[in-house]
């Protein structure tokens, strides 16, 4: 129960990412951070955009880490219409 | 400068490699299909063919034009593939489970296989992507004579250079060359092209590692202090309020569309991918690769525009900068960079397009006249000719478009028009997946109508007037009509063109894809497709294959297989399992025999060679609804089974609730029980006491004996009065009580009750204040039980009054025809958590006076609920006290 309910956040936080990311990176948000400002003699915006993008990165890898993890444990227990399909794929694969 | 027949040399060696690393790459996958060429990581580095010449110099270039608007071209996939989750993992999985070979493919097999959405897709593509094939010539050829420019490539740089179209010429050939060797060895698409691929992968650490020297060169070499840079950058670079507007979505948009729709990326991406594991890491390690690219890109631009002299082209910054200071190794890697870009744009792209191009339009051309006759071997000739020569048109068109536009500016935007064309794919790729009812003509008018917009108001006056559009037109609209200016269609000139163009050639698109859609009925494959696609994540049945009925003869069969699958296939198809024993072939032999032609030339034209050999073909549709109704039960059980466990949630609590409830009732019982017989016992013993003493002293004075039995006469009064009560609650809850039935005023009652306490209030020093009365009541029941009720109110009252001037008010009111007694006293008043326990049996007040049995207010209130009203604690008092109040309602007449 623990584990389907953890596959669960772990799917609505993926699904949640790109959405996230968009709002950032787009106006009005973005506009926030346009100001002339020097952050380390960096512009202010330069600094935003490259600091959410690492954090996109971030948070994307942790995600499909996490997710990697996840389908690990739902193959041992038990299976989706995906896994079946990945299977019966690398079935054929063999037969070819 | 650099001696050209160095960077010849260096060229041919650095391809020589690339051709090592296909060949080595190729042998390899061959021995080991599972081995590190499948990885996450090379699947990742061959999607990284995204970024192109376009962006190894364009980028920069961009940057002192545009200011940051370069990075939403990054920004864009960033968001794609953060969200591959949503969209790219169904696309990915819907790809390998159905064998598709191209994008075109893709959407003409979800729509019902349709041949001419097919080549419609790839004429648009093909339209598309010319002139950015064109593009990388054009860079490769700049760069090759910017870097041997005999004054200096910043001189070369400074200057209009007519392009050498030998050197354009060669390494077309070249390109072709290397795409056929390695792209065309086998015509299934989907064995994958492990020695392009690793060579391709090779190419992307070139590139990035050839960016990221440049721009650490920049930062630390030729600034003195690292952070010092941004002091130098114009104000034009970094204005951000000019920057993030409609432009910067549209591109984020476009971009993010380009990187699933172009046939590349979609070659690279969902083709060649062979497992979920390939696209979890390329979400975060392409998003990687984009963010490394762009690291250094402003720093170049910034230092570029301050240190290399004005008017030098800042295209091409990343190679002049590091020449201009005579860092020649890192001028040729720089060089090397750009050329790896290029080629690999081309060669994937050559490769995509072929196939597009050979399944799309010269197969289902060809399976008309040519085909029926051809024998086996040339068949399979046939295509793989057909799929070599569409390599050498496509890189050839793209020379053609290079030698046509000359040294006009017009290629330098074709990336981003290329990437509006494309993204005309995109309604008919996301509709396809998700919507169940979109239909192929849908899909056609939407594509069509996107493409021409598109075309009108961005492709053809890209060519400022040279090409088939006149520059007259641009300016004033055909035939002079204004509201028809490519630019500002309708009036709609508040936009930038590229904005403009994005926003009329999607608009219609969707538009055109969805109204026909509704007004078009799907055909029978298209509704099964459309199932097997949208549902791809469900388990796959065997009712699938149920659902179309064909009857073809195995010899029949085995001939179409044998001709284009080739013999070796084929007896691997037929020779398993006794298949060829029979002579009527079965539904699952030939749905595979045309799944292993689809991944060949395509699921259009493996359709139409099939239904060449099947002599009747039946889509049921019970089966087909059966299918699509899977899904849903599927959805509909679950959700069932949900509401199922929290109905048994609830049925839990109130099991709960009730079991709470009779350990309370059985604890009270105990309680009662144990009071019952301390209240017996009490009266007993003295009964018994006294009638022992009277019975073993006969000569007792007689004064003494009548005290005695007066006691004995006292006691056993108040065992009777206690039964009574017990039996009262008995007879009340059983509902069957001696009742007797009169019509009576309710003050009499209360007036009744109030003599009948006057005698404990007196002795109390209580005072009874009678202030209200209501005039004029009639009720129907029994008056007794009524004052019995009131004695009980009242007679409480006056018990648990323990304030020093004891007062206790009784008064009584008629109210829309109900009438209501409030009895209230000014003692302790009930604690909140006693309300409603209270007015449970056996139940007493927390202090006492006198015990009582703890029955009346129950017999009161079953009393009252017998006259059809009820028996409460007013809410909030006026005053200090409790406060209980009588409603019964009364007949007016």
């Amino acid at each position: 129960m623990r584990r389907r309910a953890d596959a669960e956040r772990v799917r609505a936080a993926a699904t949640l990412l790109p959405f996230a990311a968009a709002v950032l990176l787009l106006p009005p948000f973005v506009l926030l951070f346009a100001a002339p400002v020097l952050v380390a003699g960096i512009p202010l915006i330069v600094v935003y955009i490259f600091g959410t993008w690492a954090a996109i990165v971030l948070a994307t890898w942790w995600l499909a880490r996490i997710a990697a993890i996840v389908e690990h444990v739902r193959d041992d227990t038990h299976d989706t219409g995906a896994e079946a399909a990945n299977r019966s794929m690398a079935g054929r694969g063999a037969a070819r | 400068m650099l001696h050209p027949n160095l960077v010849v040399f260096v060229c041919l060696a650095y391809v020589a490699i690339l051709f090592g690393v296909a060949f080595a790459g190729d042998r390899r996958a061959r021995r080991d299909p599972a081995g590190w060429l499948s990885s996450p990581l090379v699947y990742t580095l061959s999607i990284s063919i995204y970024c192109t010449s376009w962006t190894f110099y364009g980028a920069v270039g961009s940057a002192v034009t545009g200011g940051m608007e370069f990075i939403a071209i990054y920004l864009g996939p960033t968001i794609v593939f953060a969200g591959w989750w949503v969209f790219l993992r169904k696309l990915v999985t819907v790809g390998r489970v159905h064998h598709t070979t191209s994008i075109a493919d893709l959407i003409s097999a979800r729509f019902g296989k349709n041949p001419a959405l097919g080549a419609i897709i790839t004429l648009m593509a093909l339209v598309a992507t010319a002139p950015y094939i064109a593009l990388q010539l054009k860079a490769l050829t700049a760069s090759f004579q910017v870097v041997t420019f005999p004054e200096g490539a910043v001189a070369a740089a400074g200057q209009q250079i007519e392009p050498d179209y030998a050197i354009a010429f060669w390494l077309a050939a070249g390109l072709c060359v290397f795409s056929i060797m390695f792209g065309v060895r086998n015509i299934d698409v989907n064995e994958r092209h492990h020695g392009v691929i690793a060579a391709i992968a090779l190419e992307a650490v070139v590139k990035l590692a050839a960016l990221i020297a440049i721009g650490l060169w920049v930062v630390f070499g030729l600034a003195d202090v690292p952070g010092s840079l941004f002091a130098d950058a114009p104000v034009s670079l970094l204005n951000a309020e000019a920057t993030f507007g409609s432009r910067w979505i549209a591109l984020c948009f476009l971009a993010g569309a380009a990187v699933i729709c172009l046939p590349r990326q979609f070659q690279v991406t969902v083709v060649e991918n062979s497992s979920e594991g390939q696209i979890r890491t390329a979400s975060w390690l392409f998003p990687l690769y984009l963010f490394l690219i762009c690291l250094f890109v402003l720093p170049i631009a910034i230092a570029g525009l301050s240190r290399l002299p004005a008017g030098s082209g800042a295209d091409l910054y990343v190679l002049t900068l590091p020449l201009a200071f005579d860092q020649n190794t890192l001028g040729l890697l720089a060089f090397l960079g750009g050329f790896s870009s290029a080629t690999s744009m081309v060669i994937v792209s050559s490769i995509a397009l072929s196939t597009m191009v050979s399944n799309h339009v010269v197969m289902p051309l060809a399976l008309r006249s040519l085909l029926p006759a051809a024998s086996a071997q040339s068949v399979r000739g046939f295509i793989l000719g057909t799929r070599r020569a569409s390599i050498v048109f496509i890189v050839f068109l793209g020379f053609l478009y290079f030698r046509l536009s000359g040294t006009s500016d017009a290629l330098a935007a074709i990336g981003l028009i290329s990437f509006c064309g494309v993204a005309q794919f995109l309604p008919s790729l996301v509709g396809g997946l998700y919507w169940r009812t979109a239909t192929a003509v849908g899909a056609i008018a939407g594509l069509a109508g996107g493409f021409l917009v598109w075309s009108y108001t961005l492709f053809l006056p890209s060519f400022e007037g040279f090409f088939l559009m006149p520059a007259a037109i641009i300016e004033n609209g055909p035939f002079g009509w204004t509201w028809l200016k490519p630019y500002a269609l309708f009036g709609l000139d508040q936009f930038d063109p590229l904005v403009h163009a994005t926003l009329w050639s999607l608009g219609i698109n969707v538009a055109l894809f969805v109204v026909v859609s509704m007004l078009t009925e799907p055909t029978p494959l298209a509704r099964l497709q459309s199932t097997l696609f949208i549902d791809v994540f469900r388990r796959q049945t065997e009712s699938e294959l149920r659902v179309i009925r064909r009857t073809a003869r195995v010899s029949e069969l085995r001939q179409v297989a044998d001709r284009v699958l080739g013999p070796a296939a084929a007896v691997q198809l037929f020779e398993s399992d006794g298949k060829n024993r029979t002579v009527i072939a079965s539904d699952e032999l030939i749905s595979e025999v045309e799944q292993r032609l689809a991944a060949n030339v395509g699921a259009a034209s493996a359709r139409s060679l099939i239904s060449r050999v099947v002599t009747n073909e039946t889509i049921g549709v019970e089966e087909l609804k059966r299918l699509a109704g899977e899904a849903e039960q599927i959805r509909a059980y679950s959700a069932e089974l949900e509401q199922k466990s929290h109905q048994m949630e609830a049925t839990a609590a109130k099991l709960a609730r009730a079991n709470e409830r009779l350990r309370e009732v059985d604890i009270q019982k105990d309680e009662f029980l144990s009071q019952v017989s301390h209240e017996v016992r009490t009266p007993m013993a003295s009964i018994r006491s006294f009638s022992d003493i009277l019975l073993n002293n006969r000569d007792m004075e007689e004064s003494e004996k009548l005290r005695f039995l007066g006691i004995i006469q006292i006691e056993s009064l108040r065992l009777t009065r206690l039964l009574d009560g017990i039996l009262d609650v008995h007879q009340m809850e059983s509902g069957q009580p001696a009742w007797e039935t009169e019509v009576f005023d309710p003050e009499t009652a209360i007036d009744q009750a109030i003599e009948s306490c006057e005698a404990l209030a007196r002795t109390a020093g209580v005072t009874v204040k009678r202030p209200r009365r209501a005039r004029g009541a009639k009720i129907a029941g029994d008056r007794d039980r009524l004052a019995q009720v009131f004695i009980n109110l009242v007679s409480n009252a006056v018990k648990y009054n323990t304030d020093p001037k004891p007062v206790v008010t009784v008064s009584s009111s008629l109210r829309k025809g109900v009438y209501e007694a409030r009895v209230a006293d000014n003692g302790p008043g009930i604690r909140p958590t006693e309300r409603e326990r209270i007015f449970l049996k056996f139940v007493r007040g927390p202090m006492p006076r006198r015990s009582g049995a703890g029955l009346g207010l129950a017999i009161s209130r079953q009393i009252i609920e017998r006259f059809g009203g009820d028996l409460s604690l007013a809410d909030s008092p006026a005053l200090r006290g409790a406060e209980f109040v009588v409603r019964i309602p009364f007949d007016d007449a």
